[in-house]
């Protein structure tokens, strides 16, 4: 049997507004999806499991733990300015550029196994995306369908399977 | 019988003195001394006189006197005042022919007769006291000579008759010193202070203005002083010195003194250095005017910030004659002499501004402005906006002259009020643009919810009408049965495929996905992450099958039994969007909430006047509960008012309405079920103390963490709580803002509390239920109080 391929989503919305997304990738059946509803989860999840694609949305919250808490708390005290997803990519990508300091970094990490896939638009996150040198970007919109994040994986995968 | 002589002469005497001294080899003094001692006097003492005759015996006494045309005005008068003899000084000073003096008597000159008298009586007393005779010398007396007053120094000795030893007339000596007294009398009356000082800058001089003005009654009580010690500051006393030594003279020096008692005064002093022909310091002298009014008016003037000018017409245009240091600092002059006599009208933005503001300052009754912005151009071409109170200047005809101003810079004052006025505006256009937009989003609402709504009974039967919200329990219970008949309707299929050569009906392909899907039918609980995500997978299995379905070939399988896979999947994809309809309608409804709220929260602000009325609190609270009981009934939520009480309260009903409605919203949104088949419920209770009346809203469900309790976050603009999506619930963060704000506005508050419902349960476990309480405090009535 083929080995499925480890997804990993961080994405605080997932268990509300962008649930339909999740049927066309388990359905899928090459995908191992897993869900992290906030950045604790999803640092979480890194450190225990090698991800082939990693799906990050920018505005997640902290979860539990009080590093994320107390930087969620410092710069962005609401919903509406936590971009705790940057935190976790510069964490991950270009640590000595972070804010948050990620002991224990996977040697798998590399930008192009990463996405993001966000509300925001290509121009608030342009930048950074350049600097992390992360290729794959989707911006949720009302025209984005449910097949979405299958779509954006199977970028991702195009891009590493090279 | 011989007496010491003082004489102060004048330059002019005392040049022919010198004359007559050298001739004789003498020096000045001595040669006086030997013509007073040794011939005038003594022959006038010697002198024989002859009985029954006594102005012929002193004028014959005078005529014995040789050297009786000495150049200084000595006269002999009898004892009644009549001449008897004088010397032709005496004639010119006092404007008499030859020989004219014996029509005359001395008493004919004195401004005052009685001043002779009081002369006498002193000769007398003199004379008396010492038992001898006596000069009485340095007598300043006051003549009237052709109508003019002149001053004569006067040193007068009585001449005694030798036989009788009675006073027979008087030898006396007059000098013209009406120039000196003139000078003296100037000096003394002189309004303003003069003072000369010595080598070690002691007082000297000081005449009467100058001594009043440091608050001395005397000269002499200052006299000898150092003026050091008049000095209220030693730096001034330095720098006055430095600038005296380098210049020689100094003018208009303002500096600060110490009065008798101790006040300080400013004066303005200008000082002449005093020095030896060798350049050598030896005093000074000088004059001093008190300015202390002055100044300190000028402190005040450059201590407030606004610019003082004053401005004269000449020729046809306005320039500034007199400003304040804060003037030159506002229209960015480096000095004095650059702003003195500039033309006013380049301080204008441009002509216009200026034939603007002459127009409007002209067409004013009063000739003056008041408040007036007025773009103005600095001297370093910077533009700026001043407010500028004016006055035009007129002369006795009433024309105008002038004009004289205050200006302050409002420049960041006009930039922010610009701005404001721009964002007012702004707010205005969006409060209307918002309100349009809402307007039409709560009729797309409508549409949506009414279009959900015939969707869902279109779909019937439907598993979900009896509950009044779709929670992801309920609908991966309605879920269950038909993803597992599905999976078993599948399963046979592939039981049957597999017996016989039927797989040729499909792709092998399509047979592995089928495959696939029989596993995610049977395990779709343990691949989902969560609850919410079963209705997704399934019916993209759902519909994976049904397109499967379609690709069977005809013929190679039992028709039957496709057919009863595809229906059970179409079964399964009805309930799937039974709960996406479901979750669409009762998002609508929250959406509808929450949009309204945000209407109100943008109108409200924009209001200027709130006016408030005397309202029933239970009245208030009907009218939240009205407001949401469609959405408590969607929740299946019921509001119970536990306790209330008639009590009044003075609010802006409308807005104290929408802002309990606020925090019964969300009661009624994070309320959970407390027992299984029991629906949640808010309590709701009124109480009082003496001054207020607390609303409070209970509700079991949603923990709020303490930090957000702690630090207030949770009345921040647009923040949502950690667990405020607490199974897909949406919101805008607005409510318990706007329901603070206007708690406020009425002088009561929004307080909460969130504790765990169950005893001893942990207060940082956030998977347990809370009970939150917010309370909504407005102070009573006071006319009800009064009655209480």
């Amino acid at each position: 049997m083929k080995k499925k391929q480890k997804v990993l989503w961080i994405e605080d919305g997932a268990r509300a507004d962008f649930q339909n997304m999740l049927g066309p990738v388990y359905v899928h059946g090459e995908y191992d999806l897993v869900v992290a509803l906030d950045a604790t989860t999803g640092i979480a999840h890194l450190r225990r499991t090698e991800f082939d694609v990693v799906i990050v949305d920018i505005r997640i919250p902290p979860g539990e733990d009080r590093n994320w808490r107390d930087l969620y708390k410092r710069g962005h005290s609401d919903n509406a300015n936590a971009r705790l997803g940057l935190d976790i990519l510069y964490g991950l990508l270009i640590p000595h550029a972070a804010r948050m300091r990620l002991d224990g970094i996977p040697r798998w990490v590399t930008a192009e196994r990463f996405a993001v896939f966000t509300v925001e638009s290509k121009t608030q996150v342009h930048l950074d995306l350049e600097r992390l040198n992360i290729r794959i970007y989707r911006q949720k919109t009302t025209e984005t369908t449910n097949r979405a994040l299958l779509e954006i994986i199977e970028e991702v995968r195009k891009i590493t399977s090279r | 019988m011989s007496q010491p002589l003082t004489l102060e002469l004048s330059d002019e005497i005392y040049a022919q003195i010198k004359r007559q001294a050298d001739k004789s080899g003498l020096a000045p003094t001595e040669w006086l001394l030997d013509i007073l001692q040794n011939q005038l006097l003594p022959s006038a003492g010697e002198a024989q006189l002859e009985e029954g005759a006594d102005s012929d015996k002193i004028r014959r006494l005078a005529e014995s006197l040789s050297p009786f045309d000495l150049p200084i005005g000595v006269y002999i008068v009898a004892k009644d005042g009549r001449f008897i003899k004088c010397h032709e000084k005496v004639r010119e000073i006092l404007r008499l022919s030859q020989n004219d003096e014996l029509n005359y008597s001395i008493l004919d000159f004195y401004r005052d007769p009685e001043e002779r008298g009081r002369l006498m009586q002193r000769l007398d007393r003199e004379e008396r006291a010492s038992n001898r005779q006596k000069w009485v010398e340095k007598e300043i007396l006051s003549f009237e000579v052709e109508g003019r007053e002149i001053f004569v120094q006067d040193h007068t000795r009585s001449l005694y008759d030798p036989e009788t030893e009675e006073i027979i007339g008087y030898i006396c000596c007059m000098v013209d010193v009406t120039e000196e007294i003139n000078y003296r009398r100037l000096f003394e009356r002189l309004p303003i202070g003069v003072y000369r000082l010595d080598a070690q800058d002691n007082i000297v001089e000081v005449n009467k203005a100058w001594y009043e003005m440091l608050g001395y009654s005397s000269a002499d009580e200052v006299k000898g002083k150092s003026a050091l010690e008049f000095y209220a500051d030693t730096e001034d006393a330095q720098e006055f010195q430095q600038s005296i030594n380098q210049q020689d003279s100094v003018v208009d020096h303002r500096l600060k003194l110490r009065k008798k008692n101790g006040e300080h005064i400013y004066v303005s002093v200008s000082a002449i250095r005093d020095k030896s022909p060798e350049g050598k310091y030896t005093g000074r002298g000088g004059t001093m005017m008190d300015v202390t009014t002055e100044e300190r008016y000028r402190s005040i003037l450059d201590g407030v910030p606004l610019g003082f000018y004053v401005a004269r017409l000449q020729n046809g245009e306005d320039v500034v004659t007199d400003f304040n240091r804060k003037f030159l600092e506002l229209l960015e002059f480096e000095s004095e002499d650059e702003a003195h006599r500039f033309k006013i009208r380049n301080l204008h933005a441009s002509n216009l501004e200026y034939e603007k503001f002459m127009k409007t300052i002209l067409s004013s009754p009063t000739h003056s402005l008041n408040g007036y912005k007025l773009k103005v151009k600095t001297h370093k071409n910077r533009e700026k906006v001043f407010e500028i109170n004016s006055r035009l200047l007129h002369n006795s005809r009433s024309e105008v002259i002038g004009r004289v101003g205050a200006v302050r810079d409002i420049t960041e004052e006009a930039a922010l009020k610009e701005k404001e006025e721009y964002l007012v505006k702004k707010v205005e256009e969006l409060t209307n643009d918002i309100g349009a937009i809402l307007h039409t989003y709560a009729s797309t609402l409508v549409m949506i919810k009414q279009s959900v709504e015939a969707v869902i009974s279109s779909l019937k039967p439907d598993p979900f009408e009896k509950y009044h919200e779709l929670l992801p329990q309920r609908a991966a219970e309605a879920l269950a049965g038909p993803a597992r008949r599905l999976a078993d309707l599948l399963d046979k299929l592939l039981q049957l495929a597999k017996s016989g050569d039927r797989t040729i009906a499909l792709p092998k392909t399509e047979w592995a996905e089928l495959e696939n899907l029989l596993h995610i039918l049977r395990n779709y609980i343990s691949i989902a992450p969560f609850v919410e995500g079963y209705p997704s997978i399934l019916r993209e299995a759902a519909l994976n099958m049904s397109t499967i379905c379609d690709d069977i070939q005809k013929g190679k399988l039992p028709r039957e039994k496709v057919r009863e896979v595809r229906t059970a999947a179409m079964e399964l994809l009805r309930i799937c969007n039974l709960i996406a309809l479901h979750q669409v309608s009762d998002v609508t409804i929250e959406i509808d909430y929450v949009l309204r709220a945000l209407r109100e929260y943008v109108v409200t602000g924009a209001q200027t006047e709130i006016s408030k009325a005397i309202s029933k609190v239970p009245q208030l609270i009907s009218q939240a509960i009205n407001r949401l009981q469609g959405f408590a009934r969607s929740r299946g939520v019921t509001l119970d008012v536990i306790e209330s009480s008639e009590v009044l309260v003075e609010v802006a009903e409308h807005d104290v309405s929408r802002a309990i409605s606020n925090l019964l919203h969300n009661a009624i949104k994070y309320s959970w079920i407390r027992k299984k088949d029991e629906a949640p419920w808010i309590a709701i209770r009124v109480r009082t103390d003496s001054h207020y009346v607390y609303i409070d809203f209970e509700n079991w469900g949603v923990p709020i963490p303490k930090e957000e309790l702690e630090r207030e976050l949770i009345f921040k603009l647009g923040y949502r709580g950690r667990k405020a999506s607490d199974r897909g619930r949406s919101g805008t963060g607005i409510g318990l803002t706007d329901a603070r704000r206007v708690a406020r506005e009425h002088g009561g508050d929004v307080i909460v509390k969130s504790h765990p419902a169950r005893s001893g349960g942990r207060d940082d476990d956030y998977q347990q239920p809370f009970i939150t309480t917010a309370t909504f405090k407005l102070p009573l009535y006071p006319d009800l109080q009064n009655k209480e």
